[in-house]
């Protein structure tokens, strides 16, 4: 087979720098590699790939963990056909050729193929000759700085163990800022190298020489704890920068100096510490790995006011409406208009005898509403003035009576936050209907529309007993109709507004209703279909009134009515087989009647819709990534 | 229906002396009228061969029947087109991902019944 479908030197090129290029390559090995942690946290695997371009192969080729689940799945293997999508060059030892390829994006273009062509490794000398050239850039970073940056005095620069205290003496620090070759260790010098600040979101434990220039978010207290080593301390901190944030922390030895350094809302560049695979137990954020300081971290504060372009803050909101799905006790971020706020409340614990203090607010977004609560000093500072834009980060998700919001002792409560665009969006649509709107409020049950009703096939609900609950079930089906009972498909009415019960006709021109025990001279005529869906697993009789019955048919009850009378069967038959041409999304509820010992489970329409396909093709491809592992 | 493969731009030569179908969007039609730039749901640009002039209009959705020649174009035996309403709320990135999956899973998505 020729290889003209692979991109020729396209390894060659990603090595020189060039990673825009979107190369198809083969996958001609793959390895795994285990994580050296020894805590249970290091469930992700790391993936090394083998690439080949058809000419070339090349075997530093780490596969970003988020691409994991594509080799688990079995659709990225050997002789795999790809696309590189986002790519990044590391160098691990430029001089002698050592380099690295991290794949943060790739599309398995094709899984079963042959091998194409007879690909041999790339020669060490093409990497490096060719390299050279680029030595300043294949970070491939936004803030490119000039090469020969004069570093303004170390004030807070701290090397462990070193008999070099923080100095203003230019000598020592000059000597070393001037080599700028790729030998630059950490060892002879104490000086951030700000030639190569790269963002948080790209950083991993495969580069080696790496800065970033973030802003502290949080600092927590230092905590001592005991494991089978002995007794230690620590402290947690959060880093933050435009692309995104990281959780850091510092052990014993470091954790004074550290903490007593570095102080919340200050900019630093940071050097040289481990990062390892996050450990899912405690951080919640989004970052694939968390950092620990050692011995060798460099810390410097970042004077200049270069340091304004870094966010405050990194925030992750979800919507109100999310936290229906997501589940209790869990950390997330979220932002509302404080559409209303409690007096501030005293509680005594029934557990421990203590007073807390508390303030109930109500927060609401565009789609939902839920109340969450503020504890101890931030119930107390809480400004309770006009409907604050207010966001959280890090605040925890309770389930009472549905969802509920609780700040803990590490959330961060922002009033109008300036980070995010969310904050004049809120205001601006608070301002225009939010105030008078009456949103699904998740703590007081609500059930938001068709986002917690699941999709059904129509045998499952004899497997999965749904009906049958004490409590009504809800369900989606996407089914046809085929069937439609004519003769009781409306029915005469009373008049009477609310009273809903069937007329007896006395064929005299009067129309006895015995629940109001009136008599009228009208009639109004109501829907009542008894119709039949099916999808491929089965069928099922359901029941559907009014408005549904109405957008089914097309026409109001009292035209139906009409043609009913007038005995137009026809136009009748035509109505019942016009609807049975089409699919559509049944949003059902279901409940088991008692008549007599029998159990029959009812099926109300609640709602009818047509099949969105994009959104229904987005929901199977989810529910078959979920199935895929366990196949083949 | 048909035997054709459904497959995207990056599959072409795999499919080679195959019947395979393809959807994607005109980019351009040469004057001659036989020829046709089709970007596919994988944006990738393929190049399309009819025998006949294709009425088609640049920037509508079709789908070409026909057979991968060795030069990977397609030799198209016919060009189906849809009405505006038909294709306004086409997801090309969701077909794109249905044409992996039928790869991915043959034995499941059968093509000649």
């Amino acid at each position: 087979m020729s290889n003209q479908r692979l991109t020729t030197g396209a390894l060659l090129r990603y090595l020189r720098g060039n990673n825009k290029e979107k190369a198809i390559l083969q996958v001609v090995g793959i390895k795994t590699i285990d994580s050296k942690v020894d805590d249970a946290s290091a469930l992700t695997k790391r993936y090394r790939l083998m690439l080949s371009d058809g000419r070339c192969t090349f075997s530093s080729c780490m596969l970003g963990t988020q691409l994991n689940r594509l080799i688990e799945a079995n659709s990225l293997k050997e002789n795999a056909i790809v696309r590189i999508d986002r790519v990044m060059v590391n160098a691990i030892d430029k001089q002698n050729g050592r380099l690295m390829l991290m794949i943060h994006e790739l599309e398995v273009i094709q899984s079963d193929s042959e091998r194409i062509g007879d690909p041999v490794a790339l020669p060490l000398t093409d990497i490096i000759n060719n390299a050279g050239g680029n030595a300043n850039r294949f970070e491939a970073t936004d803030n490119f700085q000039p090469a020969t940056t004069l570093v303004p005095p170390a004030t807070n620069v701290i090397r462990q163990d070193s008999n070099v205290l923080p100095t203003i003496d230019g000598r020592n620090n000059a000597k070393n800022s001037n080599s700028h070759n790729n030998s630059l260790s950490a060892k002879g010098g104490n000086v951030i190298d700000k030639d190569r600040v790269m963002s948080i979101d790209t950083l991993n434990p495969y580069t080696n020489k790496w800065t970033i220039k973030v802003r502290v978010s949080t600092k927590g207290a230092i905590r001592t704890y005991q494991n089978a080593r002995g007794p230690g301390k620590l402290f947690n901190c959060d880093l933050v920068d435009q692309s995104g944030e990281i959780r850091a922390a510092a052990f014993n030895a470091d954790c004074d100096k550290i903490h007593a350094m570095l102080e919340v809302g200050k900019v630093y560049y940071i050097s040289r510490a481990s990062l390892k695979p996050v450990n899912r137990q405690f951080n919640s954020l989004k970052h694939d790995y968390e950092m620990a300081f050692n011995h060798d971290t460099c810390i410097e504060l970042c004077e200049d006011d270069d340091g304004n372009s870094i966010p405050k803050v990194q925030f992750n909101f979800i919507p109100i409406s999310e936290v229906a799905n997501r589940a209790p006790s869990t950390i997330c971020d979220v932002i509302g208009v404080a559409k209303s706020a409690a007096d501030l409340d005293t509680i005594i614990s029934k557990t421990s005898q203590k007073e807390f203090t508390k303030r109930d607010i109500l927060l609401v977004d565009e789609n939902a509403s839920i109340t969450a609560t503020l504890w101890g000093k931030q119930a107390e500072e809480f400004q309770v003035s006009s409907n604050p834009v207010v966001a959280f980060k890090g605040i925890r998700i309770g389930d009472f009576n549905g969802r509920t919001l609780s700040t803990v002792t590490s959330t961060l409560i922002s009033q109008d936050p300036t980070e995010t665009s969310r904050t004049m969006e809120l205001h601006t649509w608070f301002e225009k209907e939010g105030k008078s709107m009456d949103l699904p409020d998740l703590s007081k049950g609500a059930d938001i529309g068709n986002q917690q009703t699941p999709f059904k096939t129509l045998a499952q609900i004899t497997a999965e007993g749904i009906g049958l609950n004490d409590k009504p079930d809800y369900i989606n089906v996407k089914c046809i109709i085929t069937l439609i009972k004519k003769d009781s498909a409306v029915y005469m009415m009373c008049p009477q507004e609310k009273c809903g019960k069937k007329v007896i006709d006395e064929n005299n021109g009067s129309f006895r209703c015995e629940k109001c025990n009136k008599t009228y001279t009208s009639y109004k005529w109501s829907y009542m279909l008894a119709a039949e869906i099916s999808d491929a697993t089965g069928s099922q009789w359901i029941s559907a009134f009014s408005n549904e019955a109405e957008s089914l048919l097309g026409m109001t009850a009292d035209e139906f009515g009409n043609h009913k009378l007038n005995q137009n069967e026809n136009i009748i038959d035509d109505i019942f087989r016009k609807t049975t041409n089409r699919e559509r999304i049944f949003k059902l509820r279901a409940k088991a009647d008692h008549f007599n010992d029998e159990r029959r489970i009812r099926f109300t329409c609640m709602r009818i819709s047509d099949v969105d396909w994009s959104s229904h093709g987005r929901r199977l491809m989810e529910e078959i990534k979920h199935i895929e592992p366990v196949q083949h | 229906m048909s035997h054709h493969y459904r497959i995207n731009g990056s599959m072409l030569q795999q499919f080679s002396g195959k019947p395979v179908s393809i959807i994607g969007t005109v980019s351009k039609v040469h004057p001659t009228g036989n020829v046709i730039d089709l970007e596919t749901s994988d944006k990738q640009h393929i190049v399309v061969r009819s025998t006949e002039r294709v009425a088609v209009d640049a920037g509508s959705i079709i789908e070409v029947l026909g057979n991968v020649d060795n030069r990977n174009q397609i030799i198209c035996d016919s060009v189906i087109t849809f009405e505006p309403e038909q294709t306004a709320n086409f997801d090309m990135d969701m077909y794109n991902q249905a044409v992996l999956l039928f790869q991915h899973y043959p034995q499941d998505y059968l093509v000649n019944l």
